[in-house]
């Protein structure tokens, strides 16, 4: 059975699942995204182009490779971004986080348990759902376009800081319109809640998340997982284990030689306790749905982060304007031969910016891991034990449910695609 | 993505006549973002009806039927305007001045055929932007 081009997910990949004598033989989850050598490009640029290149990775998530790539650098250089800078990445965090769950959770993964095809079709039945979602997604978008000076690859973004630092009265802009979207995220976990989730993906897990400190957040030194190590993103590698496979242009990874989650749940089950407000509120009844064995349970994560988001948003909005915003917060970077990791939590998990950097600040090496590639195995790995027990129900009537599981992932298969290398050429 | 890059090239000749463009690069949130400053719309991309490379078309986009394209990648720009339209309920109107490419591939040039359908598509925005003025007045 094949599923071609996987509907309502980002980029292009299929789902190939070989079944002899009533077995599941073989599971393959392809992603043809013809790869776009990003990392490559990076070599020989110097590090002040490096965040406008890699913006272009996504359209979905520009602002996670941004900040990740910055926080790099700056770690390569041995210099550290002041406190207005580092909140403002948070909140262009923040912005990315409101904007791609939005999309995902009301366009692309509610129309699948509300029984549509597509956004299109439900908006005439669910115009309140719809625009709901647009109005969060506008929300996010209203950030990024004061902070980085476009909704999609924004432009201010340097390692030190940002070229253009937003205004009093532009904050004061988005807190309402944050205020304003408040009702679409608490919405989100209204529906995802109210859903009932299939069982037929249960199976163990093993998940990856940012240590963001003290308060839930997407930025963070060491990696957190499941069975209770903590590691320094530096040792990114060692817990990731990218292999290139055969049918796919995104690696696959593994930690202990199984393959692990990161994303929006992930983040929750790993860092409940220091949720806060609406979300931790709303999670207390909600936490047994989330379902640490069921990676459909995804969604709800998702939207208890989307209302995390847009108050933590609002806060931090308060705490700049609190303070007054300096407009020469802007750390001043001296280039050094050096090597330096970012670690971020975008959307749909960890991810890993690596650059290795000469005298001069030029890029002699880059290495981007994102969370679909790291998700790219375990995905596999829940489409085999779905296509075993559903098998029963009819090969024909496989496409449905995998393509469900596959999409609470909210892969990013346009950006996982991602650099392979040729031992050898002829 | 070579051709692809019609409609900035457009855009960007639109800003150094005056003109206020938002550059939607991939993704439409700029129009969501504004919803309620937009009359009328005016989309300027490359648009592949089969034509000869470096034809403008100007359309409305209730008269164009999108073709569903062989992949999934998102959702299609008709689709996406249809959608914030029955959200907000407008823009009133939506057309589209669409420039044929000859190439649509990795790379930051435009083909001859298309770069010569900059200006036309210049004037065919222009035109339309004085009929819809005169059209109010």
């Amino acid at each position: 059975m094949v599923v071609e081009h996987v509907a309502r997910v980002e980029g292009h990949g299929s789902i190939k699942v070989v079944i002899e004598d009533g077995r599941v033989r073989e599971v393959k989850l392809e992603i043809f995204e013809g790869p776009r050598f990003i990392e490559r490009v990076l070599v020989g640029r110097m590090y002040y182009e490096v965040p406008d290149i890699v913006a272009r990775i996504c359209s979905i998530c520009p602002d996670p490779h941004q900040v990740a790539a910055v926080e790099a650098i700056e770690k390569a250089f041995g210099v550290s971004a002041d406190w207005q800078t580092k909140t403002l990445r948070e909140l262009q965090l923040l912005a990315d986080i409101i904007a791609s769950h939005a999309l995902h959770l009301y366009l692309l993964a509610l129309p699948d348990y509300l029984g549509y095809p597509d956004a299109l079709s439900m908006v005439d039945k669910y115009g309140r759902e719809v625009r709901m979602g647009l109005e969060l997604k506008r929300a996010g978008n209203a950030i990024k376009e004061v902070l980085t000076g476009r909704s999609v690859h924004g432009c201010t973004v340097k390692p030190g800081g940002y070229t253009r630092v937003p205004t009093p009265s532009e904050l004061e802009g988005l807190r309402e319109v944050l205020k304003r979207s408040m009702e679409g995220a608490i919405l989100a976990v209204k529906l995802f809640s109210s859903l009932k989730y299939p069982d037929f993906a249960r199976d163990e897990n093993i998940f990856m998340a940012l240590d963001p400190g003290e308060i839930y957040g997407f930025m963070g030194n060491y990696v957190l997982v499941s069975d209770g190590e903590r590691y320094p993103v530096e040792e990114y590698k060692r817990i990731t284990n990218e292999v290139a496979v055969p049918h796919s242009s995104a690696k696959h990874s593994s930690y202990k030689g199984k393959p692990f989650m990161v994303g929006a749940l992930a983040r929750v089950l790993l860092n409940r306790k220091k949720l806060k407000g609406r979300a931790a509120e709303m999670l207390k009844d909600l936490e047994p749905k989330l379902d640490s064995l069921n990676p459909l349970t995804n969604n709800l994560a998702q939207a208890i982060e989307t209302v995390y988001a847009v108050e933590r948003a609002i806060e931090v909005i308060d705490e700049l304007l609190d303070k007054g915003l300096k407009q020469d917060a802007e750390v001043k970077v001296k280039p050094k031969r050096g090597m330096g990791v970012g670690a971020v939590e975008a959307p749909r998990g960890v991810l890993y910016h690596c650059y290795e950097l000469d005298d001069e600040g030029r890029v002699t090496r880059a290495d981007i891991i994102t969370p679909t590639a790291q998700n790219a195995a375990n995905m596999e790995k829940y489409i085999k034990v779905s296509a075993e027990r559903l098998l029963s129900i009819g090969e024909e009537r496989l496409e449905g449910p995998l393509e469900l599981l596959v999409r609470a992932y909210d892969p990013c298969i346009s950006c996982s695609a991602h650099l392979i290398k040729v031992a050898k050429i002829r | 993505m070579g051709d692809d890059g019609a409609g900035i090239a457009v855009a960007s000749e639109l800003t150094k006549l005056g003109y206020e463009v938002v550059v939607c690069g991939s993704d439409l949130a700029p129009v969501v973002t504004r919803i309620e400053e937009i009359d009328v719309l005016i989309v300027v991309d490359a648009v592949d009806w089969g034509a000869e490379p470096g034809s403008v078309l100007t359309v409305k986009l209730d008269d164009l039927e999108e073709r569903r394209a062989g992949t999934s990648h998102s959702l299609r720009v008709s689709e996406v305007i249809k959608l914030i339209r029955k959200a907000f309920g407008g823009p009133r109107e939506v057309y589209v001045v669409g420039i044929q490419p000859e190439r649509i591939e990795l790379s930051t040039e435009l083909s001859p055929s298309v770069r010569r359908a900059v200006n036309e598509a210049v004037a065919k925005v222009r035109e339309l932007l004085a009929r819809l003025q005169e059209g109010k007045g």
